[in-house]
């Protein structure tokens, strides 16, 4: 990552994480990433949308995919243990 | 209860009367008996008859209760000590489910063969959500201070390399006010995720979601703040 202007998608997973990047500009970057995050939404994931500058400073939980989103982070469920 | 025979000429009515008078003088706590007992004579029971013969005259009666007293005060401490001994017990299961959780998510993340990659990888996501701070801090401490939507102050304990039991809920003075074990779902269709990844879920959802995150917690060690308890 090195421009603040990436739009990322981060989902959690055995690998550590997959991202997806994508141009708010380009239609085909950002249906590929809302296709990963409805797909993520459908195993029930829970989605963060967080300030890709200030680390996690703000955020909010978000059900929606939203393409001028700077960064969006995919968790799975939450489990008591 | 004894049975009290009439003497003389005494007829049944005086028995039942007599009945009466005991059953009433038992009840109160503080009264006043007329009796008027001397014909009546008591083969078995001497206390009784002690009563019966010397009570003539109007006397008053108090009824301390000393023994009801420190009945219900034992009730009531019994009460205190099994409402403990619950709390410790289902504390320790608490502790037993969380112990083996750990051990289980261990042995699937040693499944895989990328694991030290994929650890890597989730600690560089939580290095980009951790402010300076509290990177300086998870660095010394091995935890991060959150403080959740809900207001709440939260450490996450990362010493232990587990998501289970790891929540810890505190307050201004440093109190533990209770453990909570809640985190993403480890264990996937694709494999266990890396612990990181638990923290960045755990992070995200206390900051964020606190109250709904948290509702599928299973809390241990609950107790009070000390400092307000001695106030």
């Amino acid at each position: 990552m090195t421009t603040t202007a990436e739009h990322t998608l981060t989902i959690t997973d055995a690998t550590g994480d997959t991202k997806i990047i994508w141009d708010p500009d380009k239609p085909d970057e950002v249906a590929a990433a809302k296709a990963a995050f409805d797909a993520g939404k459908k195993k029930k994931m829970l989605s963060y949308s967080v300030d890709p500058d200030s680390g996690a400073r703000t955020g909010e939980v978000i059900r929606e995919f939203d393409p001028q989103a700077g960064k969006i982070i995919m968790i799975p469920q939450t489990r008591g243990g | 209860m004894p049975v009290y025979f009439p003497t003389g000429t005494a007829s049944k009515i005086y028995v039942n009367n007599t009945a009466d008078q005991w059953i009433e003088c038992s009840n109160i706590t503080t009264g006043t008996i007329s009796a008027s007992a001397a014909a009546w004579t008591n083969p078995s029971d001497q206390v009784w008859h002690y009563w019966t013969t010397t009570a003539a005259a109007t006397t008053t009666i108090t009824i301390n209760e000393p023994a009801w007293d420190a009945w219900v005060n034992e009730a009531a401490y019994q009460q205190t000590l099994q409402r403990r001994l619950d709390v410790q017990q289902a504390d320790q299961l608490q502790q037993r489910r969380e112990q083996h959780s750990r051990e289980e998510l261990a042995v699937a993340q040693q499944r895989r063969p990328d694991i030290a990659t994929a650890r890597s990888r989730a600690m560089e996501l939580l290095n980009e959500l951790l402010t300076e701070e509290e990177r300086a801090v998870r660095d010394t401490e091995q935890r991060v201070a959150i403080r959740g939507s809900d207001g709440h102050l939260y450490w996450l304990e990362m010493h232990r390399q587990t998501v289970h039991g790891n929540i810890v809920r505190t307050d201004e003075h440093g109190c533990l006010l209770g453990r909570a074990c809640v985190a993403p779902a480890m264990q996937t269709s694709m494999g266990a995720l890396p612990t990181a990844d638990g923290w960045v879920g755990q992070y995200l959802g206390l900051k964020f979601d606190a109250a709904n995150f948290l509702s599928h917690a299973n809390w241990s060690s609950v107790r009070r703040c000390r400092v307000a308890q001695a106030a």
